[in-house]
């Protein structure tokens, strides 16, 4: 009833904002605002009532959609999709508050795609529902098509939204036929009946490449990545924040539930597969996002290294590594989400993203370079934040799975420090060329959750584990490997 | 035929045929003694035409539903009533119902003051309904020549325009052409079978072992008869052409209503009479038109900037889907065709009613890319309606286009024609991205000029509300839906 009742005040949330004229612009932000702030509090109760010790689906809720088909909107969380849960509702309202002062264009269609994508995200990690997870999935595509395209900066973001779209549209539809392939054979898509069938090791290996057609250009790997650049930087602020902390989750947090969960001897054989993509994703985005001249850009490549790291844990096989994936994930939604407000508050300042434009900013904006240090340590895995405990444990799996793969992998942290530090450095310090306002109060408190939930994250990481272990050992002990 | 009974069922099961029949003489007098005068025709002759005919078709649709006589063939066994020609009849009806009521605007702006144009909307009616309970040949090929007769003269219809006129001469030339095609397969048919019943060849044919060679052709002109009326490949040459060249009014009705009869004739061919060749012939037959249709309609949609022609190749691309839907072969591949179909006419009636006011604001009849922008400055809403129509066209979820691609892939893959659905699935890739590039025409280009768009009248307002909100919303309880196809394909089956 919990989760029944977050969609219910975001649908409130969404025909409310139909309903005001558009002239009310600032009821519109407060409402909206509020909306959100209200579904984030809803949803610390999911974790403060969530039972550690069971690795069973909890508060589960069936609505009934077509039962003569057996396909109901069953929605449940487990150890592994409440944070990505809590993760959302956290993020959406820091992103309707950056987005305080947004005058370009129609502000009632910006937050009405911004409330329906919550809503479709939340379905997403929720949905214990194949069929409904998959048209989640794609349901994303259309609010986040019209805020890149409507609300982007210049022209290229007409080519960066079809880029987003078609490459998405095109591995899902893939996905499509291996959703309708296993409906057909079981005859239900229910999680729970699917995690117990088994399937032929012939059939798994076909329906994992098409599973993997979908997810791996949402996580992103590498050769279907280029989107990323494109839309991360010609998104709105806003629009970029949801990108990078919660649309690339949802490759690997579909790679974990349903590539992990229902074909696991697939995962086995397809392993090197996977490691050497996200091997040559590390390094390949970590050297590129060193030459890049633009600040989105290069964040959005460090999004790519990060996350094809957390599919080298993923595909470990140790539960070290899926919970570290799980961990470094939300940490990349803190430190990335970040990074982006962070690139957007110089934005919305001096409507310019070139880096050579910046520098010596740390004698007008100290406040602002406190919190950008931070997050750039943040980002090359400093230990204390979140990121090292992530990237650490990640490296401890990889090591065990195939030490090549670490070796590899562990340059994510030096060239992680070589693109960090030498943004910061470029900007922060250095003549002085931008002078400007520092972090008003608005700001300031965007950043704060962020902080706070980063540190938290990397002194104190159990209390996230001891929530995981249950799901995530079941997931690979029992289900997998046995 | 029981002459006893003739009263008790047959006249009582074609009552809506019947009713349309005498109302089509009452339309013809009603016109010719109130249009006697100029002024008498301009002013209100067109507006109470208009009621008339909607008075019609709405008692019409009640007729329909409340048919009591259960499934049994009528006439002779020239016609059958059963539940997929109630519905389908229904369907029909208010298909044409809509295409009547969005025509007034239209009518005063292209000063069409005949009133023969309602005359000939409910004959197409009567022909479509009398098409879709067909249970012969002949009756086939006679209601067919009905409808196409119809369809000729309205393509023609504007009087001052070189691209109608065009456009009816090469419908009616190509199309008798099918049509002669089709007289022909029957011919070989009756020459092989010696019936010319669907019932009587579906016995007939129900152990053969080997047919000549005669029977095969036969079969392959009667189906590519069918195939051309609807614009698969590879007869899909004159929808371009017509679609764009009549006048819009005109390809309102083309797109949405003669694809669910054609379709019920098709269906009754291949799923009742020729059954049992459904391995030998049907799914392979249907199986390349199918694709061969999304091929045409993906890669000529993408190279079109008029929105006329893009509508129709992207309408041939759906005949493709329904075809594949065909070639499974099981009762979700009927279950599959009937619900696309009945999605696909809501959503073509949408945005062909849009393409109609587009009509009504531009100065020539040619309406290009340019002629679309800022639609969503002067009307948000219906511009974000047409946004999320154009993507349920592509196949997007959560919108019901969506769930119709789902189910004809469900029957695909249950046939288990796995590259054929990854074809399919390719070339929805491909033809969503000239959806989206509509959709970024609308929402993402700035317009030169201030962009005027004619407001909806009360009844376009009325069926683009209800059509939104069924296609957009069908996602929140599609049950009734899928009870109701269930029942149809089952009966069709049986």
């Amino acid at each position: 009833m919990l989760l029944n009742s977050l969609f219910l005040l975001l649908i409130i949330g969404v025909f409310g904002l139909i309903i005001i004229p558009a002239e009310h612009r600032l009821f519109l932000r407060q409402f909206s605002l509020s909306i959100t702030t209200l579904v984030f509090i809803l949803s610390l109760f999911l974790w403060l009532g969530f039972d550690h010790s069971t690795s069973k689906f909890q508060f589960v809720v069936n609505n009934l959609w077509l039962p003569i088909s057996n396909i109901n909107l069953v929605l449940g969380i487990d150890g592994i999709s409440l944070f990505f849960l809590l993760l959302t509702t956290l993020i959406f309202p820091l992103c309707l508050l950056a987005s305080w002062t947004f005058e370009k264009g129609n502000l009632k269609i910006y937050l009405i795609s911004f409330l329906s994508m919550e809503l479709v995200l939340l379905l997403v990690f929720t949905s214990l529902d194949l069929l409904f997870f998959y048209i989640f999935f794609e349901a994303v595509l259309i609010p986040m098509f019209l805020v890149i395209g409507i609300y982007g900066s210049r022209q290229r973001k007409i080519r960066a939204a079809y880029m987003f779209f078609l490459y998405t549209l095109l591995g899902s539809l893939f996905m499509l036929i291996g959703v309708v392939y296993i409906y057909l054979s079981v005859g239900s898509t229910n999680y729970e009946i699917l995690s117990i069938i088994k399937f032929s090791n012939y059939n798994q290996r076909w329906l994992w490449l098409a599973f993997f057609a979908s997810f791996a250009s949402k996580v992103p790997m590498l050769p279907v990545h280029i989107w990323l650049p494109e839309a991360h930087v010609e998104a709105p602020t806003a629009g970029s924040v949801i990108l990078a902390g919660i649309l690339l989750k949802l490759g690997s947090y579909g790679f974990l539930r349903f590539s992990l969960g229902l074909f696991p001897q697939a995962c086995i054989y397809f392993t090197p597969f996977v490691f050497s993509l996200s091997v040559l994703g590390i390094v390949y985005a970590s050297l590129t996002a060193i030459r890049q001249t633009d600040l989105k850009r290069l964040i959005a490549y460090t999004s790519v290294a990060h996350m094809n790291l957390v599919m080298i844990g993923l595909f470990s096989g140790t539960v070290i590594g899926v919970e570290a994936a799980i961990l470094q994930s939300l940490s990349h939604g803190f430190v990335s989400s970040s990074l982006f407000l962070i690139i957007g508050v110089l934005y919305d300042r001096w409507h310019t993203r070139g880096v050579n434009y910046y520098g010596g900013l740390t004698h007008t904006m100290p406040i602002f370079i406190i919190i950008f240090l931070f997050f750039t340590m943040a980002n090359l895995g400093l230990p204390g934040t979140s990121s090292f405990v992530g990237e650490f444990l990640l490296l401890v799996s990889a090591f065990d799975a195939n030490t090549t793969a670490c070796f590899f992998a562990s340059t994510s942290m030096i060239l992680g420090g070589v693109y960090s530090l030498w943004l910061f450095n470029r900007i922060a310090y250095g003549n002085i060329k931008l002078v400007g306002c520092d972090l008003n109060y608005r700001e300031f408190v965007i950043f704060l959750p962020l902080l706070l939930g980063t540190v938290f994250m990397g002194l104190y990481p159990n209390i996230f584990f001891s929530v995981m272990h249950a799901s995530v050992s079941n997931l690979v002990w029992v289900e997998s490997w046995l | 035929m029981k002459f006893s009974l003739f009263f008790q069922n047959d006249t009582i099961a074609f009552l809506p045929e019947l009713f349309l029949a005498i109302s089509i003489l009452v339309v013809l007098m009603h016109g010719s003694f109130l249009g006697l005068s100029a002024a008498a025709l301009y002013t209100y002759l067109t507006p109470s035409m208009i009621r008339l005919t909607s008075i019609i078709l709405f008692i019409s649709a009640f007729l329909v539903i409340n048919n009591p006589i259960e499934s049994q063939t009528l006439w002779n066994s020239i016609f059958i009533t059963d539940h997929l020609s109630i519905w389908l009849k229904l369907f029909v009806v208010l298909g044409l119902l809509a295409c009547v009521s969005v025509s007034e605007a239209y009518m005063f702006s292209v000063r069409l003051r005949a009133f023969e144009f309602f005359f000939f909307i409910i004959s197409i009616c009567l022909s479509l309904c009398l098409l879709i309970s067909s249970y012969d040949l002949l009756s086939i090929y006679l209601n067919m020549e009905f409808m196409s007769l119809i369809f000729y003269v309205l393509a023609a219809w504007k009087k001052n325009s070189y691209f109608s006129a065009e456009a009816g001469l090469k419908y009616f030339i190509l199309g008798s052409v099918a049509s002669v095609f089709f007289l022909f397969g029957a011919s070989l048919i009756y020459f092989s079978m010696g019936t010319t019943n669907l019932g009587s060849l579906g016995l007939l044919t129900e152990n053969l072992a080997g047919c000549s060679p005669l029977f095969y052709l036969g079969l392959i002109c009667l189906i590519s008869a069918l195939l051309f009326k609807l614009g698969s490949a590879p007869y899909h040459m004159w929808i371009a052409d017509v679609y764009e060249g009549a006048p819009t009014i005109v390809s309102l009705i083309f797109a949405s209503v003669p694809k669910l009869a054609i379709f019920a004739v098709v269906l009754r061919l291949v799923y009742t009479s020729f059954w049992c060749l459904f391995p030998v012939f049907w799914e392979d037959f249907f199986c390349l038109c199918g694709l061969f249709s999304l091929f045409i309609g993906c890669v000529c949609g993408l190279g079109e900037t008029k929105i006329k022609r893009l509508l129709a190749f992207s309408s041939v691309g759906h005949v493709g889907f329904l075809c594949l839907g065909l070639a499974s072969g099981s009762v979700e591949g009927i279950q599959s065709v009937l619900f696309y179909l009945l999605i696909y006419m809501l959503t073509a009636i949408f945005l062909w009613i849009y393409v109609l006011h587009l009509d009504l604001t531009s100065d020539n009849s040619f309406l290009t890319f340019s002629d679309v922008i800022g639609l969503v400055r002067s009307n948000p809403v219906f511009g974000l309606g047409i946004a999320l129509m154009i993507f349920s066209l592509a196949g997007v979820p959560p919108l019901g286009g969506f769930f119709a691609k789902l189910n004809i892939f469900v029957s695909v893959i249950d046939s288990s024609y796995y590259l054929v659905a990854i074809f399919a699935v390719l070339t929805s890739v491909v033809s969503a991205f000239y959806y989206i590039r509509l959709i970024k025409i609308f929402y993402f280009e700035k317009a030169e000029n201030w962009f005027y768009f004619a407001p909806l009248t009360k009844g376009a307002a009325f069926f683009v509300v209800t059509i939104g909100w069924t296609v957009i919303f069908f996602m929140l309880s599609p049950n009734l839906f899928y009870l109701l196809i269930y029942k149809i394909a089952i009966g069709l089956m049986i």
